[in-house]
C-alpha cells in the first residue's frame, strides 16, 4: 500500500499532479530535467512492487487516470511557453502507465513505457533552456518563426517535437502500442484521444514557431553548434533505432 | 520468387531513405547537388519497381514473395507492385520536375529531403507485410504531409492548412490503430498474410461480445474515408493549394487515393463485412455529388482542382462500396497520372492565358472577315443521346448472348458496364458540345469514341481484376459481399440511370430553363439561398473552425484558472 502511494507521488493523478507540477516549476532549470526523468521512472519501478488493487477502487483510480490523460493533453492545446508544454505533456503520459499497470503491464516494460512517454518530454526542457537563452524566453508565436534565425535549433526542437508526440519510429510510439494492447475498448478510446490531442497541441506549437515573419536575431545570440546538433540528432536517432527494434519485436512476439 | 527480388523488394522504400539523408549532406552550400542526388535515387527506385513488376508477371499465379527485414515484414504482390511503380513513376517525375521549380525557394535541399522521404514511406505502406509497419507508415505519411504542405514558413496560412491536414490524417489514423488492435486480439498475428488467412478459416471470432471481421472492417472503412478526403472529413483538401505545386502533383496523385489502397489490401477482411462495403458505397456516393456540386460552384481555380479531387475520391470509395475493389485501383491510378499532369502543367496554363486571353472570336467578324458560317451546325441531339442507350444494351445484349446467359444477374460485370457507360456517355457530352461544320463526322467520332469508352473501359477493368486478383473465388466473394438483392439492384440501376440522364439533360437546357427563376419569387429565394449553401461549401469548414476556436479559448480559460500546473 505504501508503495502505491509513493506512486502515486511519483505518477501523479489529479490532482496531486498540480502539486507535482507547481513543484517541478521551483525547481531550477538544471534540476527539472533529472526529476522528470527519475520520478517516474521510480514511480513505475514502485509500481511493479506494488499489488494492483481491485474492485471499485481500481475502477476509481481508473477513471482519474483517464481524466487526467484527458485534462492535461487538452491544456496543451493553448500552451506556447515551451517548459510548460513538456511538463504538461509528461503529466497526461504519466495515467497511461498507470492504466498499462492496472490491466497486467509489469516489469521491465513498464519501466520502459515510462521512460519512453517521459524522456522526450525532459529534451523538450533542455531545448527550452536553449531557446530562453536566444530567444529570452522558451515561448514560441510571440515575434514569428524561429527557423530562419536558428535552423539547427529549430530542426532539433521538431524532431523533439516527434518523439514527445509518440510518432514512429520514436519508443513512445512502440509505448504507446503496449499501453493499447493492454487496456480494454473502453480505455483504448481515452489513449487514443490523448494521442490525438498531444498531436493537435505539437501541430499548434510547430504552427507558432515555424511559420509567419522571420523572428529577429538578438545580439550576442548564435545558432545551436554544428557539433551540438550532431549530437541531438545520433541521439534521436540512436532512440528511433532502438525503439524500433525492440518496438518491432515486441510486437511480433 | 528470385533471391534478387527481395534485395530489390529491401530496396524500394530504402533507397529513397537513403535519398532523403545523403542529399541534403551532399548538398550543403551546394543545392543543385542535392536535386541531382535525389533524382538519380528516384530513377533507380523506379528501375526496382518495374524490376518488381517484371518479377510479378513472370512468377506463378497468386506467388506472394514476404520478406523479414529484422522485426518487420515487407510484401510483393501484385497489388503491391502495381502501387509501387505507380509512386515511385509519379514521384520521379515531380523530383524532375521540382529541381527547376523550386531552385529559386530557400531550403532547396529540405524540400528534396521531404520528398525522399515521403515516397520511402509511401513505398514502405504499399509494402508492408505486417499491421505496425503499415500503422508506422500510415503515421508517418501524415506528418511528413505537414512539413512539406507547410514548405513556405513565410506563409501563416500555410501552416494552418498544413495543420488542417495533420489533424483530419491523425483522426484517421485513430480507426485503423482500433482496426489493427482488434484483428491483432482476435486472430493472434499481425502478418497479414497470416491473419487474411486465419480470417478465411474462421471469419466468425467474436472478442466477447464484440464480432471482429465487421467491427475491424467499419474502422478500416473509416480510416481510408479521412484519407480519401470523404464527405465531412474533406475540408483540408480544397485548402491545401498553398503548398509547393509539387506537393499538390505528388498528394493529389499518390496520397490521397491511399483510401483506396486500403480497401484493396484488406479485401479477405471486407469480404465478411458486407455492411462496411455499404457504407462506403454510401459515403462514397454522397461525396463524389458533394464534391463535384462544390466543384461547379466554386470561384477559386484551385480550390475547384481540390473538389475536383474529391468527387473523384468519392467515385472511387463508391467503387470499393460496390464490390469493384481493382476498378477503384485502377481509377485511382489512372486519377492520380492525369491529376499530376493537370497540377504540373498549370504553370504553361498560366503561360498561355498571358499570351492568349481564350476569348472566343465575335460572330460578326467570324461571318463577315473570315467568311466562315456564323454558327457551326451540331449532331442531332435525340439521334446522339439515343446512341447512349443503344450501345450499352447492345454489349450487355451481346454479353448475355456470347460470354454467359445469367449475365444479367452478374452485380459485378452490370457495375462494370454501368461505370463504362457514364464514362462513355461524359465523352459524348464533351464532343457534342463541340461545334463542327460537318456534323456526320461528329457523330462518327461519338460512336466511335462512345464504343471504345464502353467495351474499353469493362475490358480493362476485367484484364486489371484478374491481374490484382488472380483468384477468382475471392474475385467473387468481393462483388457477393457487396451484392445486394436482385430487386434492390435493379431498382437502384434504373434509379441512377434516371438521375444520371435527368442531370445530363438539366445541364445541357441549363440556360434555356432559367433554374433561378424571376427575382422576388419564393423558388428565386430558395435557388440563392442553395447557391449560397454551396458556395459556401456547407459551412463545414466554418462549423470545424468555430468548435476549434472555442476549444482553444475553453482551453486557455481553464489553464488560467489553474495557474498552469
Amino acid at each position: 500500500m505504501i508503495a502505491l502511494l509513493l506512486a502515486l507521488i511519483l505518477l501523479p493523478l489529479f490532482p496531486l499532479s498540480m502539486l507535482f507540477n507547481a513543484g517541478l516549476q521551483m525547481l531550477p532549470v538544471w534540476l527539472r530535467v533529472p526529476a522528470l526523468v527519475a520520478l517516474p521512472a521510480a514511480g513505475a519501478l514502485l509500481l511493479n512492487q506494488a499489488t494492483a488493487p481491485a474492485g471499485q477502487f481500481a475502477t476509481a483510480l481508473q477513471l482519474l487516470a483517464a481524466f487526467t490523460a484527458l485534462l492535461y493533453a487538452w491544456r496543451l492545446l493553448a500552451v506556447q511557453e515551451v517548459f510548460i508544454w513538456a511538463r504538461l505533456q509528461a503529466t497526461s503520459a504519466w495515467p497511461l502507465v498507470w492504466l498499462a499497470w492496472l490491466h497486467g503491464l509489469h516489469g521491465t516494460k513498464l519501466v520502459l513505457v515510462a521512460l519512453a512517454v517521459t524522456i522526450p518530454a525532459a529534451a523538450l526542457m533542455v531545448l527550452g533552456c536553449s531557446l530562453s537563452r536566444r530567444l529570452g524566453g522558451a515561448y514560441l508565436g510571440l515575434r514569428g518563426r524561429i527557423g530562419p534565425t536558428f535552423p539547427r535549433l529549430t530542426g532539433v526542437f521538431v524532431v523533439a517535437l516527434l518523439a514527445a508526440l509518440a510518432a514512429p519510429p520514436f519508443p513512445g510510439f512502440f509505448a504507446m502500442f503496449a499501453v493499447l494492447k493492454q487496456v480494454p475498448a473502453g480505455l483504448a478510446a481515452v489513449v487514443l484521444a490523448v494521442w490525438l490531442l498531444w498531436s493537435w497541441a505539437a501541430a499548434v506549437l510547430w504552427q507558432h514557431g515555424l511559420f509567419g515573419d522571420q523572428w529577429p536575431r538578438a545580439a550576442g545570440t548564435v545558432d545551436l553548434s554544428r557539433s551540438g546538433a550532431a549530437l541531438w540528432l545520433v541521439l534521436a536517432a540512436a532512440a528511433a533505432v532502438l525503439g524500433s527494434i525492440g518496438g518491432w519485436s515486441w510486437w511480433m512476439h | 520468387m528470385d533471391h534478387w527480388v527481395s534485395w530489390c523488394l529491401v530496396a524500394l522504400p530504402t533507397l529513397p531513405a537513403l535519398a532523403a539523408i545523403i542529399a541534403p549532406l551532399a548538398g550543403t552550400g551546394r543545392p543543385a547537388r542535392a536535386a541531382r542526388i535525389s533524382v538519380a535515387m528516384l530513377t533507380a527506385t523506379l528501375a526496382i519497381a518495374l524490376a518488381l513488376l517484371v518479377a510479378v508477371l513472370r512468377a506463378p499465379q497468386g506467388d506472394v514473395a514476404l520478406v523479414q527485414l529484422g522485426p518487420a515484414a515487407l510484401l510483393l504482390d501484385h497489388l503491391a507492385v502495381a502501387m509501387a511503380v505507380l509512386v515511385a513513376a509519379i514521384s520521379l517525375v515531380v523530383h524532375v520536375y521540382a529541381v527547376c521549380y523550386m531552385a529559386d525557394e530557400p531550403g532547396y535541399p529540405r524540400f528534396f529531403a521531404l520528398l525522399d522521404l515521403m515516397t520511402a514511406v509511401i513505398l514502405l505502406m504499399v509494402v508492408a507485410a505486417d499491421l505496425l509497419t503499415l500503422l508506422a507508415a500510415w503515421f508517418l505519411i501524415g506528418v511528413l504531409l505537414f512539413f512539406l504542405l507547410g514548405f513556405d514558413t513565410s506563409r501563416k496560412a500555410s501552416g494552418r492548412y498544413a495543420l488542417w491536414t495533420f489533424l483530419t490524417y491523425r483522426v484517421g489514423d485513430l480507426p485503423l490503430v482500433g482496426a489493427a488492435l482488434l484483428l491483432w486480439h482476435g486472430y493472434g498475428t499481425a502478418q497479414l498474410p497470416e491473419l487474411f488467412s486465419r480470417i478465411s478459416a474462421d471469419p466468425n471470432m467474436h472478442l466477447g461480445e464484440v464480432a471482429v471481421v465487421p467491427v475491424a472492417a467499419m474502422l478500416l472503412a473509416l480510416a481510408a474515408f479521412a484519407r480519401s478526403a470523404q464527405f465531412l472529413l474533406h475540408t483540408w483538401l480544397p485548402y491545401t493549394m498553398d503548398g509547393p505545386t509539387p506537393v499538390s502533383a505528388l498528394m493529389h496523385a499518390g496520397i490521397v487515393n491511399a483510401g483506396g489502397f486500403l480497401f484493396n489490401r484488406f479485401a479477405p477482411v471486407f469480404v465478411h463485412a458486407p455492411d462496411a462495403l455499404h457504407l462506403a458505397f454510401v459515403v462514397g456516393v454522397v461525396t463524389a455529388l458533394v464534391g463535384s456540386a462544390l466543384m461547379l460552384t466554386q470561384n477559386d481555380v484551385k480550390k475547384s482542382l481540390g473538389y475536383s479531387t474529391m468527387g473523384q475520391m468519392g467515385f472511387m470509395i463508391m467503387e470499393c462500396g460496390l464490390g469493384a475493389f481493382s476498378l477503384a485501383v485502377y481509377h485511382l491510378i489512372a486519377h492520380g497520372l492525369f491529376k499530376a499532369t493537370l497540377f504540373l502543367n498549370s504553370g504553361n496554363v498560366i503561360g498561355d492565358t498571358r499570351r492568349d486571353d481564350g476569348v472566343p472570336p465575335d460572330d460578326i467578324y467570324t461571318f463577315v472577315v473570315e467568311r466562315r458560317p456564323l454558327r457551326a451546325v451540331k449532331v442531332p441531339w435525340l439521334l446522339a443521346a439515343l446512341i447512349t442507350v443503344l450501345v450499352p444494351a447492345l454489349v450487355l445484349g451481346l454479353s448475355h448472348w456470347l460470354v454467359a446467359e445469367d449475365f444479367f444477374h452478374k452485380q459485378g460485370a452490370v457495375v462494370l458496364l454501368f461505370f463504362g457507360w457514364v464514362t462513355g456517355a461524359q465523352v459524348f457530352f464533351s464532343i457534342h458540345k463541340l461545334p463542327s461544320e460537318s456534323p456526320w463526322r461528329s457523330l462518327t467520332m461519338i460512336l466511335l469514341s462512345f464504343l471504345i469508352v464502353v467495351v474499353g473501359y469493362t475490358l480493362i477493368a476485367h484484364a486489371f481484376e484478374a491481374f490484382l486478383y488472380p483468384d477468382p473465388v475471392l474475385r467473387d466473394a468481393i462483388y457477393a459481399a457487396a451484392g445486394i438483392n436482385f430487386l434492390a439492384f435493379d431498382i437502384l440501376v434504373v434509379f441512377l440511370t434516371v438521375v444520371l440522364v435527368g442531370a445530363w439533360l438539366m445541364t445541357f437546357y441549363a440556360q434555356s430553363l432559367e433554374f433561378e427563376g424571376t427575382p422576388g419569387t419564393l423558388w428565386n429565394a430558395i435557388y440563392l439561398n442553395l447557391y449560397t449553401l454551396f458556395s459556401r461549401e456547407f459551412y463545414v469548414s466554418d462549423v470545424y473552425t468555430q468548435l476549434a476556436r472555442g476549444t482553444l479559448a475553453a482551453t486557455k480559460r481553464v489553464n488560467i484558472w489553474l495557474r498552469w500546473v
